[in-house]
């Protein structure tokens, strides 16, 4: 080849300047370690990477390198895939290493001693500095492993103690929840035993009287639930109405108690009974003859009472008079 | 201080050619200067600029391999890589209407990645950096024809016959400038 040719095919080349063809046939020349003056071609290719040093220089925006980044993190799989393809080229590489030079080149030249000892050399003073490497390497793993049982132990612990402080809030909680239901239920008792003195307490009292008469009231209805009681004395002239289950009324109505003497009724009282009321006194009852009385009702009227016996009788009692006595 | 500060340009190539992002990082830092400053003379706006050197950095992690680290002029390989990824977006871009290439892994090694001369003494930025007065001085002793000749190959990224099309001269003529230009500017660089 004429050395000006050759030249000018350097500069243009290095110069970036030549067209497809020539690029392509200079470059497999070059790759194909063609016979060039390589290190005129390198200094051609210095010199012209040195042009743009002249150019006044500018800053990027700062921005581009989040983009280059951001480019570089979409990359992984291809990285990836790089990588993978490196070690394989890498093992492929190794194995044919292993190959007995005999079988793989047998017509090179056979390894000399001395180079075979400085191979060697190098291959052991390789392997030593990575057996010391390994051998430093062997506490730290042994203080890693210690540190991963401590670590261990201390979760261990830590859930223990958790499961226990868990457990014993736990049975704390039921024993206030046990103590509470404890309290309710005694308040509980201490009001019903108030209602029962309360309720009772008329009766107690009411039996320290003499000459007590008790009338049993039954229900009007069949099936009815509710029953009742009167008390009297006749000496006081005084009354205990017992009422149990007894319905409540509308406020425009109310309970009234009639005594029957020779078929006249006269009404004792009006009541409107609430749940926990059971009994009610009646201070003042209408003068009567025991011999007299008939009949006992309790009917429901209008609030404000009626003169008569007008509403449905709830509650009656017959008093039955013994014979002897009525003659 | 980061320990890739320290490093060296063929350092920093070998570390990312192990997909070491951090000597990418320092890479960037280095030479986002001069790559952008050669990238925005080359393309013909802002938008495209920024794509290319996303595009050479890129290619940079990738192919940082194909460099040869035992006579490695990083800044060399790397001026060349922005300029070829430069000049091939212009050169698309102009011959729109010609049938092209398709732009693929193997094009990119072939076309893209540069092919240093075996040979090659090597040469990192900082090295590069102090030349540039004695650079300044020795392309100002170039003719006007010289220099834009260098300018139509180097920054338009024409072709031999495209700048003898274009200035209406014989192709030995361009052929010649272009060895001419060059021999100059490395002797008169050489005087200092």
């Amino acid at each position: 080849m004429d050395e000006k040719v050759i030249h000018e095919m350097m500069s243009a080349f290095a110069a970036g300047c030549m067209d497809k063809e020539n690029y392509i046939n200079f470059k497999n020349y070059i790759d194909s370690q063609g016979e060039l003056p390589y290190r005129e071609l390198g200094e051609l290719q210095n010199l012209t990477a040195m042009v743009p040093l002249i150019l006044e220089l500018e800053l990027p925006d700062i921005k581009l390198k989040d983009r280059i980044a951001k480019k570089l993190i979409g990359m992984q799989d291809e990285i990836k895939a790089k990588i993978k393809e490196r070690k394989t080229k890498t093992r492929s590489t190794k194995e044919k290493a292993v190959i007995p030079p005999e079988t793989e080149l047998p017509h090179k030249a056979k390894i000399t001693k001395d180079i075979l000892t400085e191979t060697f050399e190098r291959t052991t003073d390789k392997k030593q500095k990575t057996l010391s490497k390994e051998k430093k390497k062997e506490p730290k793993r042994f203080s890693h492993l210690l540190l991963w049982i401590g670590f261990i132990l201390i979760a261990v612990l830590l859930g223990g103690l958790s499961y226990y402080f868990y457990n014993s809030s736990k049975s704390l909680n039921t024993e206030i929840l046990n103590l509470k239901n404890e309290v309710t239920s005694l308040q509980e008792e201490i009001l019903s035993n108030k209602d029962f003195l309360s309720n009772y307490n008329s009766l107690i009292e009411f039996f320290s009287y003499k000459d007590i008469a008790v009338i049993d009231l039954i229900p009007a209805e069949e099936n009815s639930p509710s029953s009742g009681k009167l008390f009297i004395t006749y000496a006081q002239l005084k009354g205990l109405l017992e009422m149990n289950n007894i319905p409540a009324l509308p406020t425009e109505q109310v309970y009234q108690l009639w005594i029957v003497t020779n078929g006249v009724s006269y009404s004792i009282g009006t009541f409107s009974p609430s749940v926990k009321e059971r009994y009610f006194e009646i201070q003042q009852m209408p003068y009567i003859s025991k011999e007299d009385l008939e009949l006992v009702r309790l009917t429901i009227e209008p609030r404000d009472g009626s003169p008569t016996p007008q509403g449905q009788t709830f509650l009656y009692g017959v008093v039955v008079q013994p014979r002897t006595r009525r003659r | 201080m980061s320990k890739y500060k320290e490093f060296t340009d063929v350092e920093l190539l070998k570390s990312i050619s192990k997909f070491d992002s951090r000597a990418l990082e320092e890479l960037y830092d280095r030479y986002s200067c001069i790559l952008y400053t050669l990238t925005k003379k080359i393309a013909p706006d802002q938008e495209t600029t920024e794509n290319i050197l996303v595009d050479v950095f890129s290619i940079i992690w990738k192919k940082a391999e194909k460099l040869d680290f035992e006579k490695a002029s990083v800044f060399t390989w790397l001026i060349s890589l922005a300029r070829n990824k430069a000049i091939d977006v212009v050169r698309r871009s102009r011959s729109s209407e010609m049938k092209l290439d398709p732009y693929d892994d193997k094009y990119e090694n072939y076309f893209i990645v540069p092919t240093l001369s075996s040979e090659i003494d090597s040469l990192d930025l900082e090295s590069a950096v102090k030349f540039t007065p004695k650079v300044e001085r020795a392309l100002s002793k170039l003719t006007d024809a010289q220099k834009y000749v260098i300018h139509l190959a180097f920054y338009e990224g024409y072709t031999l016959d495209e700048i003898a099309d274009k200035l209406n001269i014989p192709i030995d003529t361009v052929r010649s400038k272009i060895l001419t230009a060059l021999n100059i500017f490395k002797d008169n660089l050489a005087v200092g």
